[in-house]
């Protein structure tokens, strides 16, 4: 099992280095146009900003996606605020419902609460005989 | 002579066996009901909503059990008598307008009161199931304690409509908790209780604000 991953990583070098481009000294365009040999084309240089100008765009669209973008962060907050202000609003709510209550329950002079929660702990008192 | 004795004999056989059979052959005597059924309304009606609607049309009665309670409808022989008489028992509470005073009223009447402490008393399971028979009953009458307290809000301006559903949705409630198996399952319909009070509530405090306001 071992020679036989040794072979293919073998195999994948020699690939790799088989299909290495050989360092160029030159270019058909500068012999052409005569222009000096270390100073690339504008052809080159045309391609060599479009070679940029995607590597940039690779490297934005990494950055995206490794780190949260300003937008997100911001999509967040903003979530975690309406979370919050919804949770607000619904314990408002709940005291305004309660405090209606209180003062109904005093006007007429019935309990407007349930009383059922005794009734768990009872429940649980004689859960052996199930 | 002989006749004479053989005719008793064959009397006596016959007294005998018809006897055996009436008693289940058992030699028990059948269990006669002890309640008097003749004086309760609404059982004939056909729906479970519709018996409730009957008996919130009766006049308020404290004094005696005037309607047949559907879980005791459910219910036969002695049974059924122990679930009406409770019922019965439980009338005078329903006056009482306070919760905790209620409360142990009920308790007075199902005959418990310190739980835990009656369960350390119990030396066998027929004790134990006993009480476990009581736990259950007060848990039920605090539903029932709900229905009485929604009629009250009747008085109040909580409409009739929400009365009745809500008073239906608890017997349905109480039939539930008797064909419950679990404590789980039990306390899951406490919950749903507690659920169906909530929804009563918040409807009819609206009802009776809209009622005070066109005043």
């Amino acid at each position: 099992m071992k020679g036989i991953l040794a072979l293919v990583f073998i195999a994948i070098l020699f690939a790799g280095c088989a299909s290495a481009p050989e360092k160029e000294t030159g270019t058909p365009n500068q012999e052409v146009s005569g222009e000096p040999a270390n100073e690339p084309s504008t052809q080159d240089q045309n391609l060599l900003g479009a070679e940029a100008t995607a590597q940039q765009e690779i490297d934005v669209n990494n950055a995206a996606a490794e780190a949260p973008s300003g937008a997100d962060v911001n999509v967040d907050t903003a979530a975690a605020a309406q979370a919050e202000a919804a949770a607000k609003a619904k314990a408002e709510q709940e005291a305004a419902e309660m405090a209606a209550y209180r003062a109904l329950e005093k006007e007429l002079g019935i309990s407007l609460e349930d009383g059922q929660d005794i009734s768990f702990g009872e429940l649980e008192l004689v859960r052996k005989l199930d | 002579m002989k006749r004479t004795i053989l005719f008793f004999l064959i009397a006596a056989m016959v007294i005998s066996i018809v006897n055996a059979a009436s008693t289940g052959g058992g030699g028990q005597t059948p269990y006669v009901q002890q309640f008097d059924e003749r004086k309760l309304s609404c059982s004939n009606e056909s729906t479970l909503r519709e018996r409730v609607a009957c008996r919130y049309n009766l006049p308020e009665n404290y004094k005696e059990l005037n309607f047949l309670p559907e879980e005791c409808k459910q219910l036969g022989g002695k049974a059924r008598d122990d679930c009406l008489f409770l019922y019965d028992k439980a009338r005078p509470c329903w006056a009482i307008k306070d919760w905790h005073n209620q409360e142990s009223c009920l308790k007075e009447k199902v005959w418990v009161f310190d739980i835990n402490a009656e369960k350390q008393k119990c030396s066998d399971t027929a004790c134990l199931y006993a009480l476990r028979t009581k736990v259950y009953s007060v848990v039920k009458l605090r539903f029932y304690a709900l229905e009485e307290r929604a009629e009250k809000l009747g008085e109040h301006g909580a409409s009739k409509e929400s009365i009745i559903n809500l008073v239906t949705d608890l017997e349905q409630q109480k039939l539930n908790f008797n064909k419950a198996k679990t404590v789980d399952e039990r306390k899951a319909i406490v919950q749903h209780v507690k659920d169906l009070w909530k929804g009563f509530r918040k409807k009819t405090v609206e009802e009776i604000k809209a009622k005070g306001d066109s005043k």
